[in-house]
């Protein structure tokens, strides 16, 4: 650690852009007063000829003589000499005359301009004679001024007169010398005037200046100059700003203390000027490293640096400008450069043990050549020791010869990680850790996971120690909810499935899109609107409106009625504990009654057992004994995050409860956003249960009598309400549809329904009412805020788009509209009919049906239904304005919503149906999309998420209102006053019904080109590997679940509904489906079987999982039951499985 | 804890919001709060305050003083987010409605010791004419939804602001063990830094 001290003194301009002529002048003025003394300085320059002189005229009156001593050599280097020494004298004089010029001409320009902006003063003072000779001026007495300012007039001129007889005089050295001295004597001569050049003279005051003159000058004192020290080419330390004084002096004065540690390459001091906000460098100034003996207590010498710069400054302000022509008073022009001196002063600084602190003095470093050198005049491995110590520069072109070597060199240097490659002085600053440290480090995977927004906003502890892994869970849980990597559990640790695998590889792969382009959008779409920072009134946007107001009753008779709004707090005030679900459950309607045993009219001898009494105290059981005149016992079971309750078990298919139950709301990793609530785990789960549980006395001689409960239980449906349908509209109160299985074994429905179709009537709210639904207004800006984003539409269609939205927005009076527009997952916003084309079903699943057929539009919607859907990454219409392409879909066997219907649209299009996107409500979902088909004048409504199609009067359907229809052609947005799906007028050529987008159908817009899909076809072995796999798993879950129960597997009974499942598979058309199943199972005569068969989409082994266990089939402990799985895999192409699971329970008959 | 391995820092805080400069306006009064990144922690005092209100005297005709103290400790394990106060100036318009009069905000010193700064105040624009008009008959001038956006340079694009004022606050800073945790906000000390210039040539920025 050394230190050097830097003492800045001063800086002078001694030309700079607002010099004013006068400035000009009187520098030139200084210059050559400068020389002047120089001239005068050197030894006799003036005195010495004067006697030289004499002694020459002595000489001259006695030269022959001389001449014939033979001397003449001698005499003539004498006179060569003495000559030399007149010439500087004489130009002192000429130099004194030009002082004496240039003074007139400032005084001419100061007497011209009626102010004076210079100091500068000269006067000439009178050297006394010598009278004892050759004696020194030093001694001269008080000099006397004989020449006031005023009388310079008459000094020049006799000055000039005596000066050009002088320039005349061409005559030989010796006459010329004789006839100057006698003609200098007796005159005034100027080698007898000093001048002096003072800053004594007064400034005129700014008032009294013209006015370019005082902007000049406010413009001078704006400017502050700074000097930047630089060290090594980093920035140690800077001057205080100061402004430069009227001389264009700058007095600093401050001394700087540069602790340094590495060796000095070098010292660099940047001079700067500000004006205002600019700022400009002026110079750069590179100052030597003083010698390691020069100290600071010794008084270190200061020195003067010259700096000049040539930028072109054009005059102004009466400046006159630099590096321009400027024409001074003698007419010649003159290139003027800013240039000036710095003072300062550089020495090593000492310690108190009064030693240097200055480095070292070490071996010089090997330059280039030096190493090259060496490298010629050594052997190898000396080269190779002596190479570890030398510094030199690796990208030199010179040294690519040696790099090799170097590098080998460096290697076995002890510790030598490049560190002879000294590139820059700093760098090792910086290694305070190594790269793997900084992987390794926990704190530091958790600040990064914060900052990408992957853990929650917390404080970090700082040590790892303290860091749990509690906190690495939820940042895992936020790495699933964003980057949406389905960790398998620490049980699931077997070796996956190729299918399996390539699912989730394409499940994470189309979730990582949605994310990326998520967030591209967010990025765009998070910029702030006034709205969100600044409050401001908007109540009277008439100052008339609120005028009148407070001439209005205090308590008007009629008063109106303000809408109220719904309170909604900041999502970032809410915290665990404070949001609470309520869920209500009413009743429920044409729920399934319990099939009486289908076998009692075929099978004669299993007549008795209906008509057995129920008898409580005997061995035997069966369902029937206990309550045989009940059709069903329904309950239902509610999951909210993991936490269920159930409900009072109540009588008869329509039972009606009015059960409420409150849930606490917990985010997950306290993640209030938006995101963390709408989140897949939010769902409510409502599942209707039939009880078939019982309990039977038994009296025993050791424990006495007591009452023995058989828990049972059978799923009968559920209801899944979405989480983003609360956040949407803070309440659902609906009756909605009961979500059941294709067939139920053992159930049916009573005669009178015949609907097949039960619904469940449910009241959520959210206690406080937390809703995303954004204000109108707000929705506006954010329309405008869409021409951010990046498209490849025309500009014209945009604006067309937009104008249509907005014109949707204002003929309707809950200010709803139709996306035009829609982002690709490329995050660029495409027209929405660019997705639209007929596109080709694989041939496999057509094989035997014709086209148009109402089977292949059955058929082509289970196809949809089956591709798995990725789960919302947000909701509140993100991610729903947001599709993928059908190619998209089709490739990755991954949609989203919308993308399945748009999909299922064009799969219809390829069997030439008229075929629309349907954007709307329904009844679970808020915003939704269905596809509405028009086939022989009926229209019919298609869930793609399902593959359930309704007619548009059916009651069942759960499409609510329609917005508005797409397709390939163009976009209609509803105007009818009514919104009903059941009593809309789909006829879209009425423009009193639908409004266009497109009135004339613009061939820019639309597409209706057909889309090319490369079907994969699928490896059956990897089919049924997976087939058995699942069976196995599931298998193994159902007995992990029931432990302490013994699980009795019917095998039989498995085989046969497999072959049901297969059956089911085939057989789409639904009415021929329980005939079928019923007529596989009549088979089974020793076993009541009861069961159903789920449907899904194959995405991963645990969702199947959580699906079998979400139906409770496992918690039935009847003794005597045998269970029955089934698992059937019909593979698709691209690996779209369309998965089916038959769940049974077997009740041994006796 | 133990003291020769901490794993957390000290920053504690004491001061006073001295006064303002607020040539246009008389009888004013002042909020502050902190705004703080993910790591820090208040560990005592108060993060919020409302002065009273001050009236101008005859003898400073443009100088209201608080003199409202300060006084606050936090902790952190992380220098980003370094706490900054943001100061509100409220006071009546020609009409006796409450309104706001300035925001503005500063980062705490870093280094230990006495710091004096005055920060300038703003306040946000109407958008237009009219609503200038309006909100100045209504007593409503536009502000901030959070006080908190000052200290934060998001979103402000979309804002215009007119400037208003100067307030000035003292600061005394005592930290505890950011050494310790390898941070060094003191210029003087020489055990750390590669190179640095003396007090004459590293002045605070005002």
């Amino acid at each position: 650690m050394w230190q050097l001290d830097l003492s800045l003194a001063g800086l002078l301009f001694t030309h700079h852009p607002l010099f004013t002529r006068e400035h000009v002048l009187a520098q030139n003025l200084h210059e050559l007063h400068e020389l002047y003394l120089k001239k005068r300085q050197m030894p006799d320059a003036t005195t010495a000829p004067r006697g030289k002189l004499k002694g020459l005229e002595e000489l001259e009156s006695g030269e022959r003589d001389w001449f014939l001593a033979g001397n003449q050599l001698g005499t003539k280097q004498e006179i060569r000499r003495d000559t030399e020494r007149q010439r500087r004298g004489i130009e002192a004089d000429y130099l004194l005359k030009n002082m004496c010029n240039r003074w007139t001409a400032i005084k001419k320009h100061r007497a011209e301009n009626a102010f004076t902006s210079t100091t500068v003063r000269l006067q000439l003072h009178d050297r006394p004679k010598d009278t004892g000779g050759n004696k020194s001026a030093t001694r001269s007495g008080k000099p006397e001024e004989i020449f006031a300012t005023a009388e310079d007039g008459v000094f020049k001129r006799r000055f000039s007169d005596h000066l050009d007889q002088k320039e005349e005089d061409t005559s030989g050295p010796g006459e010329r010398l004789k006839n100057q001295a006698h003609q200098a004597y007796p005159a005034i001569s100027r080698s007898d005037l000093i001048p002096v050049l003072s800053r004594s003279r007064s400034i005129t005051p700014s008032l009294s200046c013209p006015l370019g003159e005082r902007i000049r000058r406010y413009e001078l004192l704006r400017r502050k100059i700074t000097v930047k020290i630089f060290y090594n080419e980093k920035l140690v330390s800077f001057s205080d700003p100061a402004s430069l004084d009227g001389d264009f002096r700058l007095n600093i004065q401050q001394v700087f203390h540069i602790r340094i540690m590495h060796r000095s390459e070098n010292i660099m001091l940047q001079i700067c000027e500000t004006s205002g906000q600019k700022s400009t460098e002026v110079a750069k100034v590179y100052l030597p490293i003083p010698d390691r003996n020069v100290r600071s207590s010794c008084t270190s010498p200061l020195e003067t640096v010259e700096f000049s710069n040539k930028p072109v400054v054009q005059p102004h302000y009466d400046g006159v400008g630099s590096n321009v022509t400027c024409i001074l008073n003698d007419k010649q022009p003159g290139y003027l450069l800013s240039r000036g001196r710095l003072t300062y002063g550089l020495s090593w600084a000492v310690k108190e043990s009064l030693f240097s602190t200055a480095p070292k003095a070490t071996k010089p470093n090997f330059t280039n050549s030096q190493t090259c050198q060496v490298l010629k005049s050594h052997t190898h491995e000396e080269l190779l020791g002596r190479l570890s110590d030398v510094n030199y520069d690796p990208n030199h072109p010179a040294n690519t010869a040696n790099q090799g070597l170097l590098r080998e060199a460096c290697e076995r240097r002890a510790g030598a990680r490049g560190g002879c490659f000294h590139m820059y002085a700093c760098e090792e600053e910086f290694d305070f850790t190594t790269e793997e440290d900084f992987d390794k480090s926990r704190r530091f995977e958790l600040l990064r996971a914060r900052s990408g927004r992957l853990a929650p906003p917390e404080a970090i502890p700082l040590h790892d120690s303290q860091i749990k892994d509690s906190m690495f869970a939820v940042t895992t849980h936020f790495k699933k909810e964003y980057s949406a990597v389905p960790r398998s559990s620490p049980v699931e640790e077997e070796e996956e499935d190729p299918i399996s695998s390539h699912i989730l590889h394409n499940i994470q792969q189309t979730q990582r899109m949605l994310y990326s382009a998520k967030r591209r959008i967010d990025d765009i779409r998070k910029k702030y609107k006034l709205s969100d920072i600044v409050k401001e009134h908007h109540g009277a946007d008439s100052p008339k409106r609120s005028g009148w107001d407070i001439f209005r009753g205090l308590r008007p008779l009629n008063p109106r009625r303000s809408t109220v709004r719904k309170l909604v707090p900041p999502i970032s005030l809410l915290a665990d504990t404070h949001l609470k679900v309520r869920v209500t459950v009413n009743s429920a309607l044409g729920l399934p009654v319990r099939q009486k045993d289908p076998l009692k009219r075929t099978r004669t001898r299993h007549v008795f057992w209906r008509g057995l009494p129920a008898s409580t105290n005997r061995a035997t059981f069966s369902e029937e004994e206990v309550i045989p005149e009940v059709d069903v016992q329904p309950f239902f079971e509610v999951r909210f995050q993991g936490i269920t309750r159930r409900s009072r078990v109540k009588q008869g298919p329509n039972p009606h409860w009015k059960e409420d139950f409150t849930f606490d709301f917990r985010a997950k990793g306290g993640d209030y956003s938006l995101e963390g609530l709408s989140s897949a785990e939010n769902d409510i789960v409502i599942n209707m249960f039939d009880n078939i549980s019982f309990h039977r006395a038994e009296t025993s001689v050791l424990k006495g009598d007591r009452a023995q409960v058989f828990p049972g239980r059978q799923w009968l449906g559920s209801v899944t309400i979405p989480f983003t349908t609360l956040l949407q509209q803070s309440t659902v109160c609906e009756s909605l549809p009961i979500g059941q299985p294709p067939l139920l074994l053992g159930y049916t429905w009573p005669e009178a329904v015949r609907t097949e179709q039960s619904s469940l009537e449910v009241f959520v709210n959210l206690d406080p009412p937390v809703s995303m639904a954004t204000e109108p207004s707000a929705r506006d800006e954010d329309q405008i805020s869409q021409w951010l984003f990046p498209s490849d539409e025309e500009e014209g269609l945009l604006r067309q788009a937009f104008e249509f939205e907005r014109q949707c927005r204002a003929t309707s009076e809950k200010k709803q509209w139709v996306s035009t527009t829609v982002f690709n997952s490329d995050a660029r916003l495409v027209l929405a009919t660019r997705f639209f084309g007929p596109l080709a079903p694989p041939k496999a699943i057509l094989q035997d049906t014709s086209l148009n057929s109402m089977t292949a539009l059955v058929i082509l919607a289970m196809f949809v239904s089956v591709i798995p859907t990725a789960p919302c990454l947000s909701g509140g219409g993100d991610s729903r304005v947001m599709w993928f392409s059908s190619e998209q879909c089709l490739e990755l066997a991954v949609g989203n919503h919308t993308s399945l219907a748009v999909l299922l649209c064009n799969l219809f299009h390829y069997q030439r149906v008229e075929a629309w996107l349907l954007l709307g409500e329904s009844v679970l979902e808020k915003e939704t999309s269905y596809i509405l088909t028009k086939i022989n004048h009926t229209y019919l409504v298609w869930n793609p998420r399902d593959g359930r199609h309704y007619d548009k009067r059916d009651t069942r359907c759960p499409l609510r209102t329609v917005k508005g229809l797409v397709n390939g052609r163009n976009v209609w947005f509803n105007v009818q006053r009514t919104k009903q799906t059941s009593v809309i007028n789909f006829d879209l050529s009425d423009p009193g019904s639908w409004k266009a987008l497109f009135l004339n159908g613009s061939p820019a817009a639309t597409s209706g080109l057909p889309i090319q899909v490369k079907y994969r076809p699928v490896e059956m072995e990897l089919v049924y590997a997976l087939r058995r796999r699942v069976e196995v798993k599931l298998r193994n879950s159902i007995m992990e679940w029931r432990l302490p129960h013994i699980t009795r597997w019917n095998t039989k009974c498995s085989e046969m509904l497999r072959e049901a499942l297969e059956l089911l598979e085939r057989a789409r058309s639904s009415d021929s489906v329980p005939t079928e199943t019923v007529q596989v199972l009549e088979t089974m005569t020793d076993y009541k079987v009861t069961g159903f068969p789920l449907h899904l989409p194959y995405r991963d082994l645990n969702s199947l999982v959580d699906t079998v266990h979400n139906t409770g089939i496992h918690s039935t402990e009847i003794p005597g039951t045998a269970l029955a799985l089934a698992v059937y895999i019909r593979p698709y192409p691209n690996l779209i499985l369309s998965t089916w699971v038959f769940l049974a329970r077997l009740a041994q008959r006796q | 804890m133990a003291s020769n391995n901490p794993s957390v820092f000290l920053l504690m805080i004491n001061g006073q919001i001295e006064g303002g400069n607020f040539p246009e306006y008389d009888d004013l009064y002042c909020k502050y709060c902190f705004v703080y990144g993910h790591d820090w922690a208040p560990t005592s005092g108060l993060e919020e305050g409302i002065s009273q209100i001050t009236s101008k005297s005859r003898l400073s005709p443009h100088k209201l003083i608080w003199n409202f103290p300060l006084e606050i400790t936090f902790k952190s394990t992380n220098p980003s987010g370094w706490p900054q106060i943001v100061v509100s100036v409220y006071g009546p318009d020609t009409f006796g409605n409450d309104v706001v009069r300035g925001y503005g905000a500063t980062h705490i010193p870093f280094s230990p010791g006495q710091h004096t700064k005055t920060i300038p105040m703003f306040v946000p624009e109407s958008t237009s004419r009219l609503q200038k008009f309006t909100s100045w008959l209504m007593g409503r001038r536009p502000e901030y939804t959070d006080p908190k956006v000052v200290a934060q340079g998001e979103g402000r694009e979309v804002t215009r602001v007119c400037s208003q004022g100067f307030v000035t606050l003292t600061f005394h800073i005592v930290t505890k063990d950011m050494k310790k945790l390898g941070y060094d906000g003191t210029p003087s000390d020489p055990s750390n830094t590669l190179s640095q210039a003396s007090s004459t040539g590293l002045r605070p920025h005002e």
